[in-house]
């Protein structure tokens, strides 16, 4: 039972985006997306792109990194994700009409519903152990 | 009952095992939680589109009849003979929590009067307009199957994941913490033998030195 364990912790973010690229390069990308540790790629819908362009200034354009990766951490409670970086925690708060405080956020389930129903190409799970 | 060696180190051993148990329960939970919601979500897509594509489909039907009606059923089942099969469909695959879901791009699949095949002189507009309700419709049974797919990706990997963690929950746990529980009854109770045991050497000891300090007394 244990080596199953081990082997499904292992297996939770996997795979992973093997890099994060900018909404910019996205944005001017033919096939936007970014390729994947098991060598799969993880398209972006246009319309999510075009959605984060509208509702972020310029500058931030180019600091935000896709896919946003949305970090369910045990440690902050059930039902408890959290989003790194400022450009990214600033678009999702947008997305919520959250203000946001410093360069992390923290929503819960009825918000990442709503998160993952706007942009379900562009985010991204990634668990914390 | 595991076979368990009342000693300290296998007391160390089970309480990293329970930890890491514990930690996998919450992270699998997690997972669970979200694909709940993710399935769910999917569910009311689906729920969504069916409609609209019955509807659609329920509309070329329709005008399919009435084209029948007016140019006759074989004119009609001949156009349909004639006319081009196939649309472009890219498929590929994105992923929901390590779970492989299709991506299906469907291109635009009303094509023109010509664009069809069959002959466009004897055919009235009724068919064309019968044939552009179904390519329409098309598109929609193809975003449906796409959505259906992706249910049924989730939903394999809800049950297993909502096995591992009841596992987890009811037997794993349970059992590394009753044998957690019998280690430390058994070296508490072999704690307390060695200091009876000692009580009882320091008891005979006096003894055998009273009984020797009297004799020499």
């Amino acid at each position: 039972m244990e080596e199953v364990l081990k082997a499904e912790l292992a297996r939770l973010n996997s795979p992973f985006p093997r890099e994060r690229v900018p909404l910019e390069e996205a944005l001017s990308s033919e096939r936007p997306g970014v390729p994947l540790t098991n060598g799969g790629f993880q398209p972006f819908k246009r319309e999510e792109l075009e959605l984060l362009a509208r509702i972020l200034p310029s500058e931030e354009r180019k600091e935000l990194r896709l896919p946003i990766l949305l970090a369910l951490d045990p440690g902050l409670g059930r039902g408890a994700v959290k989003i790194g970086g400022r450009a990214e925690a600033r678009a999702v708060g947008r997305l919520l009409g959250k203000e946001v405080k410093g360069g992390e956020l923290v929503i819960h389930r009825p918000e990442l519903l709503e998160v993952r129903r706007k942009l379900p190409t562009t985010t991204y799970y990634l668990f914390l152990p | 009952m595991m076979a368990l060696s009342p000693t300290r180190m296998e007391l160390l051993r089970l309480r990293r095992r329970i930890a890491l148990a514990r930690k996998g329960h919450d992270l699998l939970r997690e997972k669970m939680d979200a694909l709940v919601m993710e399935f769910f979500e999917v569910l009311r897509k689906i729920y969504e589109k069916r409609e609209g594509a019955f509807d659609q489909l329920g509309k070329a039907h329709s005008s399919l009849s009435l084209c029948m009606a007016s140019w006759g059923t074989a004119e009609t089942e001949q156009a349909a003979r004639e006319a081009r099969k196939g649309a472009v469909l890219e498929t590929s695959l994105r992923y929901i929590m390590g779970v492989p879901v299709p991506v299906v791009e469907v291109g635009e699949t009303v094509r023109t009067a010509l664009g069809r095949g069959y002959s466009l002189h004897p055919s009235p507009s009724l068919l064309d307009r019968a044939s552009e309700e179904f390519e329409r419709a098309l598109k929609m049974l193809a975003e449906v199957a796409e959505l259906e797919e992706a249910a049924r990706a989730l939903a394999w990997e809800l049950e297993r994941t909502r096995r591992r963690v009841n596992a987890l929950e009811y037997i794993l746990i349970p059992r590394l913490e009753a044998a957690l529980k019998f280690i430390g009854m058994r070296l508490d109770e072999m704690e307390r033998e060695h200091f009876f045991r000692l009580k009882r050497i320091k008891a005979t000891l006096e003894r055998r030195e009273a009984v020797g300090g009297g004799a020499e007394g």
